[in-house]
């Protein structure tokens, strides 16, 4: 399991679009899930996730609500209308940097 | 595995030490807890929180960052929202209050020196937002429950008193030069200042209102 730097510009693009496939979810959620679709591989760390989270949600891209689990706030995160008119955009852009990257690096795309 | 009271309780009491805000407190010790339950022994309680703090968070100093960049959000977009309301202050019919203002400084509410009710109202109005936050800080701490400041409430503190630090820092060069700050100038603060009061009311009680629902 590892802590990929190359994820750093991607962050938000995977947080909004995790959003869009799960209605709402929480911190925590989060990395398990990316954990999960990874088999383990990668690993958000919650020192980068919450800040990015925290961010999005100040640029009016997500929107939160609170709910008592266990007499513990939990606090679960959604998109907004402009965080979901955001995330095909963020996924063209992503789309097009790892066309890109291929490219210069001359990496075939893997065959399945 | 489950955790019982004094093992969250010793939790509590560790983080509240180190983490200055609510919603860094809040998310932390959900996160913390969350992952703890979710392993099925734990030998050691204390170890193990430990271990997810550095692991997952970067112990106290990644926390200070993560603050530290979640404060940088939450500033850049009051700053956004002070900017929107002041652009629609130029705009009809915000434009009514500086044109208001305007015209009660012309109509001479003599500053300091004057007019002791003008000089009341003065210091009224540059103290009025700091007074506000503790208001809003006792309703939210009794509603809502919270046990630490808010990146809000953070920001906008630093905010309130803005203005009349400027003020006072001002009348001290001049004091200091023993120069008088001329009439046209304390009119001038004046209008600023009722236009900083209008906007942080107008910032703060919609945030307000969104922690209270």
């Amino acid at each position: 399991m590892s802590t990929n730097p190359l994820l750093k510009g991607t962050l938000q693009t995977i947080i909004l679009k995790l959003l869009e496939d799960n209605t709402q979810m929480y911190g925590y959620e989060i990395t398990q899930k990316v954990k999960e679709i990874t088999a383990g591989e990668i690993k958000l760390t919650e020192g980068a996730l919450y800040p990015a989270l925290h961010k999005l949600e100040a640029e009016g891209m997500l929107e939160t609500t609170t709910e008592i689990v266990d007499s513990r706030v939990r606090k679960y995160y959604r998109l907004t209308e402009q965080g979901g008119n955001e995330v095909s955009s963020k996924l063209d852009e992503a789309q097009a940097f790892i066309e890109q990257l291929q490219a210069i690096l001359s990496l075939k795309p893997a065959l399945k | 595995m489950k955790l019982d009271n004094q093992q969250k309780t010793a939790i509590q009491q560790n983080l509240i030490k180190f983490v200055k805000y609510q919603e860094t407190y809040q998310e932390i010790y959900d996160h913390i807890l969350t992952s703890l339950e979710t392993m099925d022994t734990i030998p050691n309680v204390q170890i193990a929180y430990t271990h997810i703090l550095e692991n997952d968070f970067g112990g106290i100093k990644g926390i200070e960052i993560m603050e530290k960049i979640g404060k940088k959000a939450i500033r850049h977009n009051i700053q956004k929202a002070y900017v929107n309301h002041l652009i629609n202050l130029f705009k009809w019919p915000g434009i009514l209050l500086p044109a208001l203002a305007l015209i009660a400084a012309y109509f001479d509410i003599s500053l300091f020196g004057t007019s002791f009710v003008a000089a009341v109202l003065f210091l009224m109005c540059c103290v009025s937002p700091w007074l506000f936050l503790v208001v809003r800080n006792f309703i939210i701490g009794l509603k809502v429950k919270e046990v630490k400041n808010t990146y809000f409430g953070d920001v906008m503190s630093e905010l309130a008193l803005v203005l009349f630090r400027v003020y006072c820092f001002a009348k001290a060069i001049l004091l200091i030069f023993k120069m008088q700050m001329g009439q046209y100038i304390e009119h001038a603060f004046f209008v600023l200042l009722i236009i900083h009061v209008f906007i942080f009311f107008t910032i703060s009680v919609k945030q307000l209102k969104v922690s209270l629902r």
